[in-house]
């Protein structure tokens, strides 16, 4: 499963945070910084997208600026959640039209709103962006 | 001020310069919150203060005075406001938190909603911060949601479900009966969340696992389905159908096959249809393949099938992609327990990956090689890892040396390769060997090599020595070799021959181009010392190939002198290598004492080092010094002559240094078929289990007789049975067979049969002839199972390696791990640290405990035993003495 979720810039500023696990606030805090020490300071191009992080794994993947960080279970499938972040990014970028750090700063109750639509209980809801990206359209025309 | 929308504060905190200006701003904010909560009770106000106080949450301020708030705004009529308000109550509160039971009602009304929307945020909601309470409270409404006509509300109920299962297991009823209908939904949403629910019951309960386990059928067709002409089109990714769907019904397979050969045996057809039906060329489908591998390698498939996992993931070692070789070489790391053959098939191409760009693969393709070694591959692949240790990362290099020192003890057949490839190891990376390995290289060449290895370690040592001196413990070792054995080393007549053998060792005694080598080097030794920045490696001497022979060298006295003197005055070796090159000096006296020449130069070399700076260095210098002066002619051959071999007992290397996995994975079993196939696999399995069970039953049974035994007559008895007189011969006679039979598996079974007729009052156990390398349970509780299996190694007979695993089996992590053991006065103990101190759900940590019992007392433990799980400390004191008689 997934333990939590983390979108952050390179500066190590938290532009999104989920957590299906349970974690203090002393505890998400003190992830949070370490995420982005590990995270940031990795090879881009000569290393892979997996990272061990105490007894979880991070998988994680940069789009321009920003680190998308699923930290899950040892046992899990890393290669299937990288998918799962390019998903979700993909979703992110149809749903604001070509996505920036800039949008889901201002926006950033409508990317937990995505995500939502996507993962649950730390466990892949929804993989077809027709439905999710259908499914947000409705939740908006609400408001 | 208060800045009016949320946009307007993002701006305001985007455009400070500074830390302290953001802080400012934050300030102010929060506390107009604050006095707006008080003042305003418009659900409006509340709508935009909450989202202000998220985005500030965001920011890393604590604005925990809002939770209160975010349930007020739930209870608004509005989805917006709802949207908002469950927002908040998922970040700003934690299932710890007394406050959420007050979040209960709220979601039971707005399950109950007329708008599906609402009912869908109120599950949202519950998926993601469910406590026990609340689970208990809802689990009927979600329940009631499986069925709704809606795949909408049906897949986030199933994951609610998980949510539920995973704080209360026991609640799995109405889910279990749901899970048929639901893995046959035809929404992919709703299917998703079946599996992974049906997967999350199967690792609590065994009727799920037995229930999952019958569904097993209808799991595989949905998979089928899938392989097939694509149900659902908007599912696809890059031309393969929904390959989420397809890796969580894998990994759901793999739960419920897990220990049943009968539902291998199912899988077998689907499995094999997926390994060679997928399209590798994209990440989604090596991540199925992936997948399918790790699946067919944790269950007991057949043999064909594990082999096709096998060189499936030896085929990712060679992709270009950095990802799908870290997930291979982490896979085949963890088969090769199993699948030995197989994946040594694909040694080279992990060799390869020893040179990897990238470090993790680099870390992982290391670990894979080690646990790859076995008696018929040490050779080329402890050569291939002596290749890249020069160009390894600092940091594996520690780990490295060691893992290699443990390699070509374990595994070397003579002892001539032993020896050259520990000063391989020393020669290229003594700086990182530890002092103990070390010990062990000496004891070695001490011990067992005869005079002739002797001469070669020493003359192999000098020529590297010659070379280069900055790899601290091959300057250690090799300086003490060098003095201890200066009198083999010289050109005699008599070993000529022996030298000649070598093919590219000079023949001969010093020949003109030898010398050239011994006078080019003594300086260059020198002139390091003046120059401080020359202190690494040079490349050139470095570039010792570990495919081709080791250098020789064969100097006269004059040299050994000169060298060991260069060594103790150059600056870049460490001070305790300075000591002993002085020591050697001292040696040199005993080993030339007939040569006055010789004499006189040590004599000069030693005075060079009276006025040193360090203390031991002078001491030594002046010691040794007065040694050498005439009057002590007499006493002097006493002192330098060679030195008895070393006595002290050698802790042997443990063949799980090299693969650390074979630790964690205790039951086989559960992912391996036995060699020999029971016809009905059913019945045999259960009868197994039951076995099992009622194994672990009887042992769990004797703990309690045996602690009651233990506090009144039970020493006595001990005492008794094992007089002083008796003990001794019963110790002699298991040292012998147990060295008798070195290689054999007998010794325990042996020894047992000795104790036995030693203290016939004691054999009542009925285990006599087992007993070792079988696990004993000795604590369950909290989720925490703690076993312990005791096992011999037939060099030490009188030592009982007892591994404490610990497993979790609860569903909470256990964390401060704290395992300790006390043994009666007549045994010693050791206690290596644990391999963690964290379990997480479902893994295993395990503790090495080593008991030496020489007078062969019936091992009795009293442990102390601590732990943190869900925040409650636990300790607990009791006593363990249910090992069969044969077990000491």
């Amino acid at each position: 499963m997934i333990r939590f979720i983390l979108v952050q810039n390179r500066q190590g500023k938290t532009r999104l945070e989920k957590w299906y696990s349970q974690y203090s606030n002393q505890e998400r805090h003190k992830l949070k910084a370490e995420v982005h020490r590990t995270v940031a300071s990795r090879d881009q191009k000569h290393q892979s997208n997996f990272v061990e992080f105490h007894n979880h794994r991070i998988v994680y993947r940069r789009y321009a600026g920003l680190f998308f960080c699923f930290c899950i279970d040892t046992n899990d499938n890393e290669l299937a959640y990288l998918e799962g972040i390019h998903l979700f990014v993909e979703v992110l970028d149809s749903y604001h039209g070509n996505v920036c750090e800039l949008d889901l700063v201002f926006n950033f109750y409508l990317v937990y709103a995505v995500l939502d639509e996507m993962i649950l209980a730390g466990e892949i809801q929804e993989t077809s962006r027709s439905v999710i990206l259908g499914r947000l359209d409705q939740l908006s025309s609400l408001e | 001020m208060s800045f009016f929308r949320l946009k307007d504060l993002i701006r305001a905190v985007r455009v400070c310069k500074t830390a302290a200006d953001e802080r400012g701003v934050i300030q102010r904010e929060s506390a107009a919150i604050r006095t707006s909560f008080k003042e305003v009770d418009s659900q409006d106000a509340r709508y935009v203060n909450i989202q202000k106080l998220l985005y500030i949450y965001l920011l890393g301020y604590p604005v925990q005075f809002g939770q209160l708030e975010c349930l007020k705004l739930v209870a608004s009529p509005k989805f917006a406001d709802k949207r908002v308000g469950y927002l908040g109550v998922t970040l700003l509160l934690d299932e710890k938190q007394d406050i959420l039971t007050l979040l209960t009602n709220s979601l039971k009304t707005d399950m109950h909603s007329t708008d599906d929307y609402i009912v869908g945020l109120a599950l949202g909601t519950l998926s993601n911060v469910a406590s026990s309470e609340v689970a208990y409270d809802l689990v009927d409404e979600v329940e009631r949601l499986l069925d709704s006509p809606r795949s909408y509300l049906r897949k986030k109920a199933t994951l609610a479900g998980v949510r539920i299962i995973r704080r209360e297991p026991e609640l799995f009823t109405p889910f279990l009966h749901r899970a048929k209908s639901l893995l046959g939904d035809k929404h992919h949403g709703v299917q998703m969340g079946a599996v992974a629910l049906l997967a999350e019951m199967c690792n609590h309960t065994q009727e799920a696992l037995d229930e999952g386990r019958r569904l097993v059928p209808v799991i595989v067709n949905q998979l089928r389905a899938l392989l097939g002409s694509g149900s659902s089109p908007e599912h696809d990714v890059g031309g393969i159908s929904n390959p989420f769907l397809q890796v969580a019904i894998l990994r759901l397979l793999r739960v419920v096959a897990r220990g049943s050969q009968h539902a291998a045996d199912e899988l077998n057809d689907v499995l094999t249809l997926v390994a060679t039906q997928t399209d590798s060329s994209k990440n989604v489908g090596t991540a199925i393949l992936y997948e399918c591998a790790v699946t067919a390698l944790a269950i007991p498939s057949e043999q064909a099938l594990r082999v096709m996992a096998i060189n499936m993931l030896g085929k990712f070692l060679g992709n270009r992609d950095n990802n799908v070789r870290y997930v291979a070489l982490a896979t085949l790391s963890a088969a090769v327990i199993t699948e030995a053959p197989s994946v040594q098939r694909h040694r080279a191409t992990v060799i390869q990956c020893l040179r990897d760009n990238d470090i993790s693969i680099r870390r992982r393709a290391l670990d894979l090689s080690f646990a790859l070694i076995n008696e018929s591959n040490v050779k080329p692949i402890v050569t291939e890892i002596l290749r890249v240790l020069p160009h390894a990362d600092l940091e594996f290099k520690p780990s490295m040396v060691y893992r290699l020192s443990a390699a070509i003890t374990l595994f070397g057949d003579s002892l001539e390769w032993r020896i050259d490839n520990m000063l391989r190891v020393l020669s290229l990376g003594g700086k990182y060997v530890n002092a103990r390995d070390m010990f062990k290289f000496i004891r070695l060449i001490a011990l067992e090599a005869d005079e002739n290895l002797q001469r070669r370690a020493a003359r192999i040592s000098f020529a590297l020595l010659e070379r280069d001196v900055s790899q601290e413990k091959m300057v250690v070792a090799g300086t003490w070799l060098v003095g201890e054995y200066a009198d083999l080393l010289v050109a005699r007549s008599n070993n000529a021959a022996a030298v000649a053998a070598s093919p590219t060792s000079p023949v001969g005694g010093l020949d003109d181009d030898d010398l050239d080598i011994l006078g080019a080097l003594g300086k260059p030794l020198a002139k390091k010392g003046d120059s401080p920045d020359s202190s690494g490696s040079a490349p050139v001497l470095a570039a010792l190939d570990p495919s081709e022979e080791l250098p020789q060298a064969i100097p006269e006295p004059a040299d050994i002198v000169r060298l060991l003197s260069a060594i103790a005055g150059s600056s870049v070796v460490s001070n305790s290598s300075r000591h002993i090159a002085l020591t050697a000096l001292a040696k040199l006296s005993g080993r030339f004492a007939d040569s006055s020449a010789t004499l006189a130069s040590i004599r000069t070399a030693l005075g060079k080092h009276t006025q040193s700076m360090d203390v031991e260095t002078q001491s030594r210098a002046v010691e040794f010094g007065k040694l050498l002066s005439q009057e002590l002619d007499a006493v002097r051959t006493g002192v330098v002559d060679r030195m008895p071999a070393p006595e002290y007992t050698d802790v042997p290397y443990e063949e799980y240094v090299l693969n650390p996995t074979a630790m964690r994975m205790k039951a086989l079993t559960i992912i391996k078929r036995p060699a020999m196939q029971p016809v009905d696999f059913v019945e045999g399995e259960s009868a197994k289990e039951a076995a099992v069970r009622a194994a672990a039953e009887a042992s769990k049974q004797s703990v309690v007789s045996d602690l009651l035994n233990l506090m009144d007559e039970a020493p006595a008895a001990v005492t008794a049975s094992q007089p002083a007189t008796a003990a001794k011969p019963v110790d002699a006679l298991a040292d012998l067979l147990g060295s008798a039979t070195l290689s054999s598996t007998s010794p325990p079974t042996k020894t047992a049969a000795v104790h036995h007729v030693a203290s016939p009052t004691e054999s009542s156990g009925g285990f006599a002839t087992e007993g070792l390398d079988s696990e004993y349970d000795i604590y369950n509780s909290h989720g925490l199972r703690i076993t312990l299996t005791p096992s011999k190694k037939p060099t030490l007979p009188t030592v009982v390696d007892l591994l404490a695993t610990f497993y979790n089996e609860g569903e909470m992590a256990v964390s401060g791990l704290n395992f300790l053991v006390a043994v009666p006065k007549s045994q010693k103990l050791q206690i290596q640290p644990p391999s963690g101190q964290h379990i997480s759900v479902g893994a295993t940590v395990t503790q090495l405990v080593r008991v030496s019992n020489p007078t062969k007392t019936a091992i009795r433990l009293r442990i102390k035993l601590g732990y943190t799980v869900d925040g409650q400390a636990q300790e607990n004191m009791f006593e363990y003495n249910g090992f069969p008689a044969s077990v000491v």
